[in-house]
């Protein structure tokens, strides 16, 4: 998440405010109630200085909350723009209005394919293991010096001793699924297996 | 139309054709309109109106489908003339060959024009193509998408002159046939913004419209600067976002298959 790293460095420095969260609008169909995940993911902020924001709507952006210091972080992004509409209503006429554009919705709408899943279960199976193996690493190792300190601690760990044979179950399964997904991309890119038909 | 019955006609007029029109009172008298079966089928449409923003929205519409053509194209039309002229998409030949009206539809990037309407009574969602900004309801921001494919340098390239001099410079049948499967891209960024990948980082990656026009030049025998092509996208970021996710192929409308063409970039960039 590159672009999130780039985003963090640009918040921190002194263009804005580092508090300064703004939510996107999401498309919400009243019947479904899925929010979109990705923004708590990528960390909700705004994006500055990307190639479809002109210069003066950043500028504008920044003006206002220089301007008003007591704007809330957590102000819908909406709500904002109305504010964008309701000065430049009120101010010159050839004025250009300077409208936040939504994203329009992606991981809440787009349906999953085959090929889609495997890779994010490929993605998810990694994860999952590389957590498994730092959680087993700090039981392990560091158990005992933490359980001599704290009683609880060890109670714990006796009670939920069950759930170790639960985690290696899964995660031999994540790991077989994860090495037959590492093999198919090996002979994908070296040995020209070439891409399976979609279609 | 009412039928006679042949037994009441005289025998010598069974070999001439009978109108049976009885009278300009039955001729004027209009055929029952198939309104009596009609088949409404509910369209959900993302909307966003820049001169009121507020949070976008799913708006239903209903429409019958026997007064309309099979492409969700003929749908929106339909309900751009007749029940909501604020309904704002782009669209332009409407058989699939300029790329305009892609969106997507249930869940899955493509064509207007090309995607039939889903029979059946179920719901169809419309939305724009994912992870874009929307300029207004269904057209999003294709800049990025465009300064990307040209970044690439989307023309014939050559250190030295055409070999004989004033005249094309000519190809072999087997080196212009690996050009096939990339020539016939349109454009329409539905690969591009169905691809996870670059969703999460759309201005460093280049997505799969413009790589698989870089691997068009890079594979055209006429182009003479394919290292510096090769070397140019040879980036973590350009290229190797590629996951092969290839949910690209799936939503391409031109059964293309960018995942392919990324394949084969990766592959030379291996073997030099």
């Amino acid at each position: 998440m590159a672009s999130s790293l780039a985003l963090k460095r640009l918040v921190s420095s002194n263009i804005l405010p580092s508090s300064l969260r703004v939510v996107r609008p999401i498309v919400t169909a009243p019947s479904t109630s899925r929010v979109s995940n990705t923004n708590a993911a990528h960390g909700d902020v705004f994006v500055p200085l990307s190639p479809t924001r002109s210069p003066s709507q950043v500028v504008n952006f920044r003006d206002q909350f220089m301007k008003n210091p007591f704007l809330s972080a957590s102000r819908d992004m909406a709500t904002l723009a109305k504010a964008d509409v309701k000065e430049s209503n009120e101010g010159e006429t050839g004025e250009r209005k300077n409208i936040l554009r939504p994203l329009s919705p992606h991981l809440p709408v787009y349906k999953p394919h085959l090929h889609s899943t495997l890779s994010i279960t490929n993605r998810i199976s990694g994860a999952f293991l590389t957590s498994v193996l730092v959680f087993s690493y700090l039981l392990s190792l560091k158990m005992g010096s933490v359980c001599l300190t704290y009683s609880s601690f060890y109670q714990f760990f006796f009670y939920s001793a069950k759930l170790f044979l639960v985690t290696a179950s899964v995660s031999a399964l994540a790991l077989s699924y994860h090495t037959y997904y590492g093999i198919r991309h090996l002979l994908m890119d070296l040995l020209k297996m070439g891409v399976p038909k979609v279609k | 139309m009412p039928r006679v019955s042949l037994s009441t006609v005289a025998p010598a007029s069974r070999l001439v054709v009978v109108r049976p029109y009885s009278g300009e009172a039955e001729a004027q008298k209009v055929e029952p309109k198939a309104a009596a079966s009609t088949n409404m089928k509910t369209f959900q449409i993302y909307r966003w109106n820049p001169d009121n923003p507020t949070k976008p929205q799913l708006q239903d519409y209903k429409i019958d489908l026997k007064e309309c053509g099979p492409m969700v194209l003929d749908a929106l039309i339909k309900i751009k003339n007749e029940i909501d002229p604020s309904l704002t998409f782009r669209r332009s030949c409407r058989e699939g060959i300029c790329g305009s009206c892609a969106m997507n539809i249930n869940g899955c990037n493509g064509l207007a024009c090309l995607t039939k309407i889903e029979s059946g009574s179920s719901e169809t969602t419309i939305t724009p193509l994912p992870h874009m900004f929307v300029i207004k309801d269904l057209v999003v921001d294709m800049t990025n998408f465009y300064n990307q494919y040209k970044s690439i340098e989307p023309w014939l390239k050559r250190k030295n002159p055409p070999p004989t001099a004033g005249k094309e410079i000519p190809q072999s049948k087997k080196d212009r046939a690996k050009l096939d499967g990339m020539y016939e891209c349109i454009l329409c960024a539905c690969c591009s913004t169905s691809c996870p990948s670059y969703w999460w980082n759309p201005e460093s990656y280049l997505g799969p419209a413009a790589l698989l026009h870089a691997n068009r030049w890079i594979s055209d025998s006429r182009d003479e600067y394919t290292k510096e092509r090769l070397d140019a996208v040879n980036d973590e970021y350009k290229l190797y976002r590629c996951h092969t996710i290839l949910n690209c192929a799936r939503a391409c409308p031109k059964g293309l298959n960018p995942g392919q063409q990324i394949q084969h970039i990766k592959q030379l960039q291996l073997t030099g």
